[in-house]
């Protein structure tokens, strides 16, 4: 029944092979199967799906494992718990409460010391113990500044205190009105200095009192120095160069007062409720630029005498990274959120377990998930954890040799841009196997209806020779086909699904970004989002004149070979050969080197501008006020005349763009005209002369033997020149790109970063290479590709040699 | 003043040329034909009277001879050699600027002069021991040769497949190709370097050479097919009769007979590359992270790249040096270009009308 066929071929679309196999076809089963053991091979092979995969080897170092914790740390906590003494220790003999409950809810019974009952104190339980520790002996405090009375910060109401700014810079006058300095933007972007009123110790703004210069003021500048005498709390300052010191409550100001030993080491933020000061202190926090430590206890100071005895001793090869793995693990399991997104962003089952081909789709339907971390907040536990080296603090671990926390602990994100190109790779090889699995469904589908139709049945040798000779050319084809998917093929899928994303920017390469649709397309038609108005309306400008170049530059040229042609054709001219090989001189030589070349001569200071000026024509433009006239002072038809100021700026002229790009299309025909002269030259010499001589009988003037028999034919034959010039021209990345540079009023933001005569293409080229806004430049090649692709197709489609395929 | 003597030069020169022009005219009419009454024609004065002096070979009446000297024929003469004139003189003159560049020493001045007041070899000598030219060469040399022979022998064998063979696809195939010759080569320029810096190839120069094959591919392989397809099918068939199998036909038959074309293709894509700069600016500017101190990225430019950089780059200015390599890069191409003009123009316009 056909229904047999069908479930055979769905069979084989899930193990290949296996039709083949229901078919009796053993040989073509095989060699189906190999090749789908090879896929799911590669997938597994390149998968983790068996093993366990966490986010935390991503971190840097290595794990001091289970058994460190148990043989060391646990064995010294032991040995000093015996020592019995609090004032050493912290904890006497029964041991250190908040790790005892810990042990207990392990169910590791006291004073154990076999390995079997130890084994649940393992890294993981350790880690977040000490954590917990942490967490609990460093909740938020409030500290009473005169009495040193601490409460914790919940049970205390700040809402009411004043905040105290006991550091900065403020500027004051006569009057002790105090101002602050303050940075503002201008429309035109330029940034303006202003100075606003404020108050000396509190913060606050007065926007009424706005000053544009501090001329006349004196520099105030609190020093963070907070020192207390008999309990009046003073603000160490420096006012114009000398040190005062300022009274806290009253604001008063007075020269000296005794330092030592009244020094108040303050922290956290300092307010000030019903004259009394406090200080607000919570572990972690970031203030004035000083990051608030986290006090060590007990526990953590047995950790580091562990680590300081017991790991950097006997593990010599340990590393920094090891320590800091630690810091930030720690770290982690202080802030839970962080810590979950961590974990998920980092363990990721598509990016870190899957195979190859599952992570490829992923990878190109995503573009990752991981954002890159900068973990620095893990150095608010350098004291505890490592001891900040304070005399105080004994068994700091920087005292050990070469030992260094890294302040800064980055850790790479999903790279986007390696994940797209990584994931096409696995999705176009895939797309390889799926043609075999293809083959085979129809294969076995195909067998099995023979079969039951008893039909005559190809055996399986017979079956590949006859593939080999009907896919002949499949075969030959395939390595070119197969640099063909991943040079030309892959890259073009690459750019555009950039198209859709936001990467832009320096550092983007390196970081994750995301698809955001069409919004860069929209950009393009709407001009009301800061995109579409620098990059939207610039783009029509760029396509406005790409246009006209191409046109013009192809025009002007034509014609202007034609010219040529004709002049030396004539019979007047002797030598002809000679003048002809003369005038394709400029196409002979590289492109490349004349733009350069032109471009070195057309400076402003350059070779042609000297040529002028010794001619006299300057001192002829000088009086025609073309040159050397202030652009304002020029109005209407006589700014398209504006030809520069000291010199003629022939491609720096900021205001005449008009004549920018007409010296542009001049320069062009000197490039342009060689190749088409010699070409209809040729067509000339073949026209026959007959022609000519049927048209003198006739009484026709050498115009019209011109217009009527000489320009028709050459263009016929010339026209699908044409066309490709034009698309050329389109291109024609070097013209603009080594003569004008893009032109003037280059490189402004506002402006999307295009020159008044940069085409499309060196356009994306300069925001590809010099700006890094590679998402734009991708739309911008889809949209080029949009218009030249259709001409090409149009055109090419109706040329004989492909109709007749 | 200056206007004056080039004025003066100019039309020194119109004269001596409208007076060829005239004397050869003359001669032609009396049946002298050919190079001689061309340069005779050159000598001012004296070649008019040679002409006049010597027996008519042709027999053309007085009125005939007199006619080369009509007003409107000599004014189309004048018109005809002024225009010639200045195109001349706007062809050579950026050639001899160019000249007189490489002779000068000027480093970091705009240079605004024709011809150096001292001519001599200083760019020559600092082009070869202070930058890295030679390596800079070879680099692009290198580059095109890969470029060649791969490229060549890759194309050639698809090219056979999409002119002999019709096979299911094909039209497809061919379609594809066109539409992927219309994408601007630019499009994959990010997915290239993302590439190269994922296995390691970026400011490895002879990575570009996979870059500039796949990119010709479409192109050249219409070319070959084209041309392919006008060699006539029976030669294939009587070899099928005498038993010879694909290959063979490929290799004894179709092979010796296109070697015009896959001269020019393996010509092409030789050029190609020399005188590229938008993938070597782009990959060949690689500062590795682990880089030592003094390490120098010019050792991975290509010519174009590096004698960009000698004019815009304020690092390694040097217009002089510019102008000495252009020289030496541009010289024996444009020989080149110029001795095999007629292929190189036709083999264009065959590979746009035969599509």
């Amino acid at each position: 029944m056909k229904a047999l066929s069908t479930i055979k071929a769905i069979l084989s679309a899930f193990i290949w092979g296996s039709g083949q196999a229901l078919n009796r076809q053993y040989i073509k089963a095989l060699f189906f199967f190999i090749i789908f053991v090879g896929f799911v091979g590669t997938e597994l092979l390149t998968s983790s799906y068996f093993e366990e995969t966490t986010a935390y080897t991503k971190l840097v170092g290595d794990d001091l494992t289970d058994t460190w914790y148990q043989d060391n740390l646990y064995a010294r906590y032991f040995n000093l718990k015996n020592e019995n003494s609090v004032r050493a220790n912290g904890f006497d003999a029964t041991g250190y409460e908040p790790f005892e409950t810990f042990l207990r809810s392990l169910n590791i019974p006291e004073n154990a010391t076999d390995k079997e009952t130890l084994s649940a104190l393992n890294e993981i339980n350790m880690l977040q113990f000490i954590a917990d520790d942490l967490k609990a002996a460093n909740l938020p405090t409030v500290t009473n500044l005169s009495t040193f009375d601490e409460v914790l910060s919940t049970e205390f109401d700040l809402s009411t205190g004043t905040l105290i700014e006991r550091r900065g810079i403020l500027f004051v006058d006569e009057d002790g009105t105090y101002y602050i300095e303050r940075n503002i933007e201008l429309e035109d972007g330029s940034n303006q200095k202003e100075f606003v009123e404020t108050t000396m110790l509190h913060g606050g703004l007065n926007e009424a009192n706005i000053l544009l210069s501090n001329e006349g003021l004196i520099r105030f500048e609190k020093l963070n120095e907070i020192y207390e005498i008999d309990g009046t709390f003073y603000l160490r300052v420096k006012i114009d160069g000398s040190f005062r010191f300022v009274n806290l409550l009253t604001e008063e100001i007075i020269s000296t007062i005794e330092m030592d030993n009244n020094k108040v080491p303050v922290e956290g933020p300092m307010y000030v409720i019903d004259n009394t000061f406090y200080e607000y202190y919570e572990a972690g926090m970031i203030y004035l630029s000083q990051r608030l430590q986290y006090e060590q206890t007990p526990f953590t100071r047995v950790f580091r005498q562990a680590l300081y005895y017991d790991y950097s001793a006997d593990h010599l090869d340990y590393s920094n990274a090891d320590f800091n793995r630690i810091m930030v693990r720690i770290y982690l399991n202080l802030n839970t959120d962080l810590k979950e997104t961590f974990e998920s962003q980092y363990n990721n089952f598509f990016y870190d377990k899957a195979g190859f081909f599952i992570r490829s789709y992923w990878s190109v339907g995503t573009l990752g998930i991981a954002q890159k971390v900068n973990f620095t907040n893990h150095m608010s536990l350098a004291e505890a954890l490592a001891g900040q080296g304070l005399s105080e603090r004994e068994f700091s671990l920087f005292t050990t040799p070469g030992f260094q926390i890294s302040e800064n602990i980055p850790i790479q994100g999903h790279v986007s841009t390696m994940i797209l190109l990584e994931g096409l790779i696995g999705v176009i090889s895939s797309l390889f196997f799926f043609i075999f699995m293809i083959w085979g469904i129809v294969d076995a589908y195909r067998v099995s209806e023979q079969k039951r139709k008893n039909e005559k049945v190809l055996k399986d040798i017979d079956y590949f020779k006859d593939v080999y000779e009907s896919s002949y050319e499949y075969i030959i084809l395939s390595p070119a086909m197969f640099v063909l998917a991943f040079i030309s093929i892959m890259p073009i899928v690459f750019g555009f699904m950039i198209a859709f994303t936001n990467i832009a920017g320096n550092e983007s390469m390196l970081d994750n970004f995301d698809y955001v649709g069409f919004r860069n397309f929209i950009a393009i038609f709407d001009f009301s989002s800061g995109l579409g108005q620098s990059f939207g309306q610039a783009f029509w400008r760029v396509l406005g004149w790409t246009v006209v170049w191409a046109i013009l530059s192809t025009a002007t040229v034509f014609f202007g070979g034609f010219f040529q042609a004709l002049i030396l054709n004539s019979e007047k001219v002797v030598f002809r050969k000679f003048w002809r090989t003369l005038f394709i001189l400029p196409w002979a030589i590289p492109a490349l080197l004349s733009q350069m070349v032109f471009s070195v001569m057309f400076k402003e200071l350059g070779f042609i501008n000297q040529f002028l000026k010794d001619l006299g024509i300057y001192d002829l433009l000088f009086d025609i006020g073309m040159l050397g006239v202030n652009y304002e002072s020029l109005s209407g038809i006589r700014t398209l005349f504006y030809l520069g100021f000291e010199n003629i700026q022939w491609f720096t002229n900021p205001f005449n763009t008009t004549f920018v790009r007409g010296s542009i299309i001049l320069i062009n025909i000197w490039l342009g005209f060689p190749y088409f002269m010699a070409l209809m030259t040729g067509v000339m010499t073949a026209i026959d002369k007959t022609l000519y001589e049927a048209a003198d009988i006739d009484g026709a003037s050498g115009w019209q033997k011109i217009k009527l028999i000489t320009m028709p034919l050459v263009l016929y034959s010339t026209a699908p020149i044409l066309i490709m010039t034009f698309s050329g021209n389109f291109n024609n990345f070097g013209v603009i790109y080594f003569i004008t540079g893009g032109g003037p009023n280059d490189g402004k933001p506002s402006l999307g970063f295009a020159g008044d005569t940069d085409i499309l293409i060196s356009w994306m080229y300069k925001l590809t290479v010099d700006y890094s806004i590679y998402n734009m430049a991708s739309v911008f090649s889809v949209l080029i590709f949009l218009f030249v692709g259709s001409v090409t197709a149009w055109n090419l489609s109706r040329t004989r040699a492909f109709q007749e395929d | 003043m200056l206007f004056l003597q080039l004025l003066t030069g100019f039309l020194i020169l119109l004269v001596i040329f409208v007076h060829q022009s005239t004397v050869y005219e003359y001669a032609r009419r009396k049946g002298y034909e050919g190079i001689k009454p061309g340069l005779i024609g050159l000598i001012p004065v004296y070649g008019l009277i040679y002409y006049q002096r010597i027996e008519k070979r042709r027999n053309v009446s007085d009125r005939g001879l007199k006619e080369v000297f009509k007003l409107n024929h000599m004014l189309h003469r004048v018109a005809l050699y002024i225009q010639i004139l200045i195109v001349a003189a706007l062809v050579i003159v950026p050639v001899v600027y160019i000249f007189g560049l490489a002779f000068s020493n000027i480093r970091s001045d705009i240079p605004n002069q024709i011809w150096p007041e001292n001519p001599n070899f200083e760019a020559f000598n600092y082009l070869f021991t202070e930058t890295k030219f030679t390596t800079w060469y070879w680099n692009t040399l290198s580059i095109a040769l890969i470029n060649m022979f791969i490229g060549t022998v890759l194309i050639t064998g698809a090219a056979y497949v999409f002119a002999r063979f019709s096979f299911k696809g094909k039209r497809a195939g061919l379609l594809g190709i066109l539409v992927l010759q219309a994408f601007p080569s630019f499009m994959g320029l990010i997915a290239m370097y993302v590439l190269f810096w994922r296995f390691g190839l970026l400011g490895q120069p002879r990575a570009l050479s996979i870059l500039y094959i796949g990119g010709s591919i479409p192109g050249n392989l219409w070319l070959i097919k084209g041309f392919l397809q006008q060699i006539p099918k029976d030669l294939d068939e009587s070899a099928m009769i005498d038993g010879a199998n694909k290959f063979q036909i490929f290799w004894h038959i179709i092979l010796p007979l296109s070697v015009p074309i896959l001269t020019f293709v393996a010509v092409t894509m030789f050029m190609g590359p020399w005188m590229d700069y938008i993938l070597p600016g782009y990959l060949l500017n690689y500062y590795p992270q682990n880089a030592p101190a003094g390490y120098d990225v010019t050792n991975q430019w290509t010519l174009a790249v590096g004698l960009f950089r000698f004019i815009t780059d304020l690092n390694y200015i040097h217009y002089s040096a510019f102008a000495a390599g252009a020289l030496l890069v541009g010289i024996p191409i444009t020989i080149l270009y110029m001795v095999f003009q007629r292929y190189l123009i036709e083999g264009i316009m065959a590979g746009a009308t035969k599509g």
